[in-house]
């Protein structure tokens, strides 16, 4: 085990495939916000990575980068003494659960595998199977949203592990909102894949009221659909692939963008309309997932996944005055205030680890 | 400008990795690069015909370069190495493509990492960085070459 840790007891171990080091996906975001908002409310966790894929420079960055780190194998685990163990892993070595049947676990899923697979088109068998072992090997499940709380019932998990709640991401406030965006540009932040509907922000482009506009999409993946859809549409000089962005060119992509669309069919949370809120950028979006329970009624919402409801919403966006979008704006925020910070996502979690010692 | 030349062939964490797979093949992936900004002037603009050189007949150097396309300009801010020592026979395509395997941390937005993908050829029909594993985007063909037992040719 390799490891910076300096203290001997924990409140929590926070077990993890990924930290906020090169971030493949959203759970290094919140396991970002959930060290912020523990740290604030005075609460020990400590981080043990597990399975990971990082390489021998991004490990040392992580324990140069972050305090309370342990990287090692799960049979190193009693290493480390806390009452309860906290797991965000999409992967992990089977042993693992095993070594876990006599402790006290809580797991989030940031993520139901079964709805990803069917989102996107594709065969999760493996990991599905795996994420279901692990619900029901650990003492208390968490989800990311009543919507995924739905999904959870909807697949017969309860029969798995009826132990379940439901606790919101939430994100620390870097204090950035500001008054709206003229730059005439649409934003588009996730990973390109089907359930994302990366598409539909493109096609818009060839629409009345959107002569003007250009697209910026950040993250990560391009495709032969993607290629061969600019070209169809001859789009290729309007859309700006900016990559796997990270840092300061997130931050630039928010300043940027005038408007974040989430044309998403399936988003267990979604993280990146909290990072729109509390810049001041408005969303427009389907009432899907986590969206509707962060956004409430601050965003433009299509009425259903098709492209044809989406273009209506980004065409109310387009035609709303600025009071409307102040409105909408300031309302999301407030919202984010109430319920989505870091700290208050953090206190949920140690309320809950409490009941459970 | 070249700050060091990596020696190895960049593997990329794929689930679906395979080391004697040729879409492994994929260079300039070093997420080290995402932490420090590159500037336009701190990379050599070059023709694309003189990126590329050999040191030896069985390693071929991609040097530091920007490239502009589709209005964004596509850097690479290190040398490359590729050794075909280590690659097995047969006739590939070097394409830059821009990368989308490594975080990019460069607060300029028209500023793209770009990467170098050794496409193989599958069944007669040539590998494309847009499909799964790689999914990165091409930007240029360099050079077409073949490698024979450790040896590399210009095609």
């Amino acid at each position: 085990m390799i490891t910076n840790i300096k203290d001997q007891e924990y409140d929590v171990i926070e077990v993890t495939n990924e930290m906020p080091v090169n971030r493949k996906g959203g759970v290094g975001s919140v396991i970002e916000n959930l060290g912020s908002g523990f740290r604030s409310i005075g609460a020990k966790a400590l981080w043990f990575l597990l399975d990971h894929n990082y390489r021998d420079f991004e490990v040392e960055r992580v324990l140069t980068e972050f305090p309370d780190i342990a990287i090692g194998s799960y049979d190193e685990l009693p290493l480390c003494k806390a009452p309860l163990f906290h797991l965000h892993i999409y992967q992990h070595d089977p042993l693992l659960l095993q070594y876990l049947m006599s402790r006290k676990v809580v797991l989030t899923i940031h993520s139901l595998l079964i709805c990803e697979a069917q989102s996107n088109g594709i065969d999760l068998s493996w990991s599905v199977k795996q994420q279901e072992d692990m619900i029901a090997a650990c003492n208390k499940v968490v989800l990311v949203s009543q919507s995924e709380l739905q999904n959870y019932y909807k697949y017969n998990y309860h029969k798995l592990n009826p132990n379940v709640t439901v606790i919101h991401n939430g994100l620390r406030n870097s204090g950035s909102f500001r008054n709206q965006r003229k730059n005439d540009v649409i934003g588009f932040c996730g990973r390109l894949v089907p359930r994302k509907r990366p598409e539909y922000v493109q096609k818009l482009l060839r629409e009345k009221g959107f002569s003007n506009y250009s697209v910026m999409i950040a993250g990560r993946g391009f495709s032969p659909y993607a290629k061969n859809l600019l070209l169809d549409l001859k789009i290729q000089d309007r859309v700006q692939f900016l990559g796997w962005c990270g840092g300061e060119r997130l931050k630039s992509f928010y300043d940027a963008i005038d408007v974040m669309a989430i044309p998403s069919t399936y988003e267990p949370f979604g993280m990146i309309a909290l990072e729109a809120v509390i810049r001041g950028i408005p969303i427009v979006c389907n009432r899907v997932g986590g969206l509707g329970e962060i956004l409430g009624d601050y965003a433009f919402y299509s009425d259903d996944d098709t492209y044809e409801s989406f273009r209506g919403a980004m065409n109310m966006w387009l035609k709303a005055d600025s009071k409307k979008i102040t409105d909408i704006t300031r309302g999301a925020l407030q919202r984010y205030y109430l319920n989505f910070t870091d700290i208050t996502m953090a206190q949920k979690y140690l309320n809950l680890f409490r009941t459970l010692n | 400008m070249s700050r060091s030349i990596s020696t190895e062939i960049e593997l990329i964490s794929y689930y679906n990795y395979h080391k004697n797979y040729p879409t492994a093949y994929l260079f300039g992936s070093e997420s080290t690069l995402s932490q420090e900004y590159f500037h336009s002037s701190q990379v050599f603009y070059q023709n694309k015909y003189s990126l590329f050189y050999k040191t030896n007949n069985s390693t071929l150097i991609i040097r530091p370069f920007r490239m502009e396309k589709f209005g964004q300009v596509y850097i690479n801010p290190q040398e490359l190495l590729i050794d075909f020592q280590k690659i097995k026979n047969g006739t590939y395509k070097i394409i830059v493509v821009h990368n989308f395997q490594v975080e990019d941390r460069n607060p300029n937005l028209r500023e793209c990492l770009a990467g170098i993908f050794l496409a193989s050829q599958i069944d007669g029909k040539w590998e494309e960085p847009e499909n799964y594993p790689i999914e990165c985007r091409t930007i240029d063909t360099l050079v077409y070459v073949y490698a024979e037992n450790g040896q590399v040719f210009y095609l």
